[in-house]
């Protein structure tokens, strides 16, 4: 249910809104931008085949016991493995400082949102004080 | 809902509004971008270590400080209100769809104030830019609105549901406004139109608005993820002959909320999801259909709205002219297509899309490989998914006749798109071709093109057709530096293209069209009769009334040889589409046999087009003159039953023929004996037409239903005496015309007249034996006299009754 305003003139609408309505959209933009990092960065999706071989390169084993073959099989499966994995761990990683990143900001400006009436004033006294003295 | 309520409703919108009247966007914008730079420089300088630092720096960093801030806040507030009960694609808990109200409406509710609900309507933005998308003049409305009328009261305006849009809002204005009515109605503007553009400007609006939420989730969620390819394989060899669909298909355009195609492209995931044969082949004539189809689906997966199954899937086309036309070898090609399946199931995100798919069956049959084995594991197995097209009639050809290919794909026969649907395809696709040629297209304009398109393109199929106009139509107004298309604009632009007159009918066309009995005559003798049915049904036609789904006009046309029925029907090519030729002929009297039908309409087993079919194609708008109609076989008479009745008929390849643009007569001299009867015996022909007729059913010629699908059964009767004469006339004035080219003048007496009209009457030629008699007779003496010298180039020649036998 939205606010209502009841014709009220542009200030005191804005007042209501700020501590209601505005809050709680900014909250949602906040996980916006949160969900937007984790479907960027496709989180459940490189979780999911971390140990998956790159790009599903690799070669089959030949059936038969060939020593030799299956020993250069395993190690080229595995060696795409391996690409795979930390290539996914790096950009995890980079994800997750993106996250961590968007989070820290969402939060500062949470803050600035509540205290922004005594950022607004206060910048205001601050100024005049620095002409004044 | 009252008014008054919808006001209040609105009411959150009115601030973003007025801030925007009294604060316009751009300069806020530009002001908080100072002020941030502002900021940004004095906190610079107010370190004293600085060189440039001077003293106030700090103070005028919380001023800027100050005023950025507010700003911003002012911004949140103003996106926040304003996007309130917006509809949104992807649901989002801070917008409330339960609650959706329109922005565009309350603009309009904000300019509106109690006396005047029209001109509030018109003073807002959005109402201003829906009268520019009808086509009228922006003067032309200031005109109307600020004249003398009778205003409505905003207490006037009653909603009957609890939600009410901006389409509606105008539909309930359009309703009670006579004025405004009477206004659109003088710039041909019905209601439908109206309310159609009010529609489709505010969805511009709104999908505008949408697009500005970049905090959206659907405008997040749009931007494509990085390593979503990793855990999938790469086919190479598909990288050489297949190319990513989006390259081919521009699915940026398509909008995935007007409900086009949306059916088809269900059933076609649906298909997908399947967990083995998740194969599907879409059937239609027109291959850009399927291409659509396609299209669609990847818009719906890129969008992340499709289903699990074919989610972060790439539907890649497979190129298959190019696969064949790079392996000659039967083993190399065979072999490349097995690892071009492999390497798309390994990837395992791949959609395979085969156009064409009958077209690769064959022509991998000519180099010996049977495709459909060779495919038939990989259709039935879970790990792949492929995508074709055919036409009907490769479907039933080739398809059919493989039973593999036959069970392992799931058909999809999409449905036939009429007008309306085409508009709506019109709307989407025509911004950027309006932002390309800087030609802006009104909404009246529009709906016409699509009608247009359907009534008078003959070939392929609808929207495609439509499409293809407004790709056409688009330069074509750029060139005649057009600013705004308009209805009647397209109607000139199809006249052009096609040579029929269509749209409002102008002065010069009026006066041919009320005159068209003379202009008829002026080659035509005597036929009264006939001439003024044939007028009054073309006048029928191209007032519009006429029923577009049967040809223009048909006639049958009944009377003796030589009495004018092939001349009517030149003249009637000649005034209606400009040009004589514009006739294609069939002597009926060669499609008498069992093989008729097929001469005409083709054989599906020899696989060859018939004479009709191709005829009618090449030429889709003239005369079509079927002589001697009587003679043509039975089952011929069946086909133009349904040509008749429903101005199409479908060849033998499975391929319609439009015949809607063709004026067709068929001639028949069944029956003359009893009209030379009722000649010979004085009696009114027009008064016996129904005796003659009742005796052609009787004697089995036509049968009554076939007579009764022409618009006119038209009575030719035997020439009479002063009628033979102005045939004679009008014959030898054109004899003259070609001596006078040789520069002999030649004087048309009584005498030469009087002795054509003898040789004449004979009743069983008419005016044909005319002619022939002109032809032996005067031309051969005016030769002899050429040749002799007696006639010199300068000369006169007059002949005289003695001369002539």
């Amino acid at each position: 249910m939205s606010d209502v305003y009841e014709n009220d003139s542009f200030f005191l609408a804005y007042i209501k809104w700020h501590y209601r309505k505005g809050l709680r959209e900014l909250l949602y933009v906040s996980q916006n931008f949160l969900w937007f990092v984790i479907h960027f960065f496709s989180f459940e999706l490189l979780i999911k085949t971390l140990f998956a071989p790159w790009k599903r390169l690799g070669e089959t084993y030949e059936g038969g016991f060939n020593l030799s073959a299956f020993a250069s099989t395993f190690i080229v499966n595995s060696l795409m493995r391996a690409v795979g994995f930390f290539t996914k761990i790096l950009v995890l990683f980079v994800g997750a400082i993106s996250y961590i990143v968007v989070l820290a900001f969402s939060i500062c400006i949470l803050v600035i949102w509540i205290l922004a009436p005594v950022i607004l004033v206060g910048s205001l006294v601050l100024s005049v004080t620095f002409f004044v003295i | 809902m009252t008014f008054k309520k919808l006001k209040e409703i609105s009411e959150p919108h009115f601030y973003s509004i007025a801030l925007d009247r009294y604060f316009a966007k751009k300069w806020r914008s530009a002001l908080r971008k100072l002020a941030a730079l502002a900021a940004l420089i004095s906190f610079g300088l107010s370190f004293d270590i600085l060189p440039l630092s001077f003293g106030k720096a700090d103070g005028m960093f919380f001023v800027f400080i100050f005023i950025y801030l507010t700003l911003s806040f002012v911004e949140f507030f103003y996106r926040s209100m304003m996007n309130e009960g917006l509809t949104v694609r992807i649901k989002e808990k801070m917008i409330d769809k339960n609650e959706s109200f329109d922005y565009g409406l309350s603009n309009i509710l904000y300019a509106t104030d109690e006396i005047d609900v029209t001109r509030g309507f018109f003073e807002a933005k959005i109402g201003l830019l829906t009268f520019l998308r009808l086509g009228i003049p922006y003067e032309n409305c200031k005109n109307f609105v600020y004249s003398e009328r009778s205003p409505i009261m905003a207490s006037a305006l009653n909603f009957d549901s609890d939600f009410v849009n901006l389409p509606q809002y105008a539909s309930t204005l359009y309703d009670i406004d006579k004025s405004l009515q009477s206004f659109l109605a003088q710039n041909s503007i019905n209601k439908a139109e109206f309310v159609g553009t009010v529609m489709w400007v505010s969805r511009m609006e709104e999908s505008k608005q949408c697009k500005e939420r970049f905090w959206g989730r659907e405008n997040l969620g749009a931007i494509p993820s990085i390593g979503t390819s990793w855990s999938y394989g790469v086919a190479t060899d598909l990288g050489k002959f297949g190319v990513p669909f989006e390259y081919s298909v521009d699915i940026s355009l398509f909008d995935s909320e007007n409900g086009y195609r949306e059916k088809e492209v269900q059933i076609l995931e649906n298909i997908l999801q399947r967990s083995s044969e998740a194969n599907a082949i879409i059937i239609d004539d027109d291959e850009k259909v399927a291409r659509d189809i396609v299209g669609r689906l990847l818009k719906k997966i890129k969008l992340g709205t499709s289903l699990p199954s074919v989610e972060h899937k790439n539907i890649i086309e497979l190129d298959s002219n190019n696969l064949i036309a790079s392996f000659k070898n039967r083993s190399e090609l065979e072999a490349e297509i097995l690892k071009i399946l492999n390497q798309s199931v390994l990837a395992g995100n791949i959609i395979l899309y085969v156009s064409d798919l009958s077209g690769f069956v064959s022509s991998t049959k000519n180099l010996g490989i049977n495709l459909p084995s060779l495919l038939s594991p990989f259709l039935a197995s879970d790990n792949i998914q492929i995508i074709s097209s055919a036409t009907n009639s490769d479907f039933h050809f080739i398809i059919e006749s493989s039973p593999t290919l036959l069970e392992r794909f799931e058909r999809v026969i999409p449905d036939t798109i009429g007008v309306e649907a085409s508009v709506s395809v019109l709307l989407e696709q025509v911004l950027p071709i309006e932002k390309q040629y800087g030609v802006m297209f009104s909404y009246p304009a529009i709906l016409n093109l699509a009608k247009s398109a359907d009534e008078f393109i003959t070939y392929g199929e609808m929207p495609s057709k439509a499409l293809d106009m407004l790709i056409e139509i688009a330069p074509w107004a750029a060139e005649r530096k057009m600013e705004v298309l308009k209805e009647n604009d397209v109607s000139v632009f199809v006249s052009e293209k096609t040579g029929i007159s269509t749209g409002m009918i102008k002065e010069k066309e009026m006066e041919k069209i009320e005159h068209l009995e003379e202009l008829l005559h002026k080659r035509v003798v005597g036929q009264d009769e006939a001439v003024s049915g044939i007028a009054s049904a073309i006048r029928r036609s191209r007032s519009g009334i006429a029923n577009p789904k049967r040809p223009i006009s048909s006639f049958l046309f009944i009377g003796p040889t030589g009495v004018g029925k092939t001349e009517v029907s030149k003249s009637l090519a000649e005034s209606f589409f400009g040009d004589e030729k514009k006739m294609v002929r069939f002597d009926m009297s060669e499609y008498s046999s069992p093989e008729a039908l097929s001469q005409l309409i083709g054989d599906f087993a020899m696989n060859r087009s018939g004479l009709l079919a191709s005829k009618v194609r090449d030429n889709p708008y003239g005369v079509l003159l079927l002589d001697e109609f009587e003679k043509s076989a039975p089952d011929v008479l069946d086909l133009f039953l349904q040509v008749l009745d429903e101005g199409v008929f479908t060849d033998a390849l499975g391929r319609q023929v439009n015949c809607r643009n063709l004026i067709i007569i068929a001639t028949s001299n069944a029956g003359s004996d009893m009209i030379w009867e009722t000649i010979r015996s004085g009696s009114n022909l027009v008064k016996s037409k129904d005796v003659i007729i009742n005796s052609i059913i009787k004697d089995k010629i036509f049968r009554p239903e076939l007579l009764n699908r022409f618009d006119g059964i038209i009575f030719f009767h035997p020439l009479q005496n002063n009628e033979l004469e102005s045939v004679a006339r009008l014959g030898l004035e054109k004899l003259a015309r070609r001596l006078k080219e040789k520069d002999i003048e030649f004087v048309v007496n009584q005498d030469v007249v009087d002795f054509l009209v003898e040789k004449g009457s004979d009743p069983q030629f008419g005016g044909r034996s005319i002619n022939r008699a002109i032809q032996n007779e005067i031309e051969d003496l005016i030769a002899r006299k050429i040749v002799s010298g007696k006639a010199k180039p300068g000369s006169k020649i007059e002949i005289k009754r003695e001369e002539l036998q």
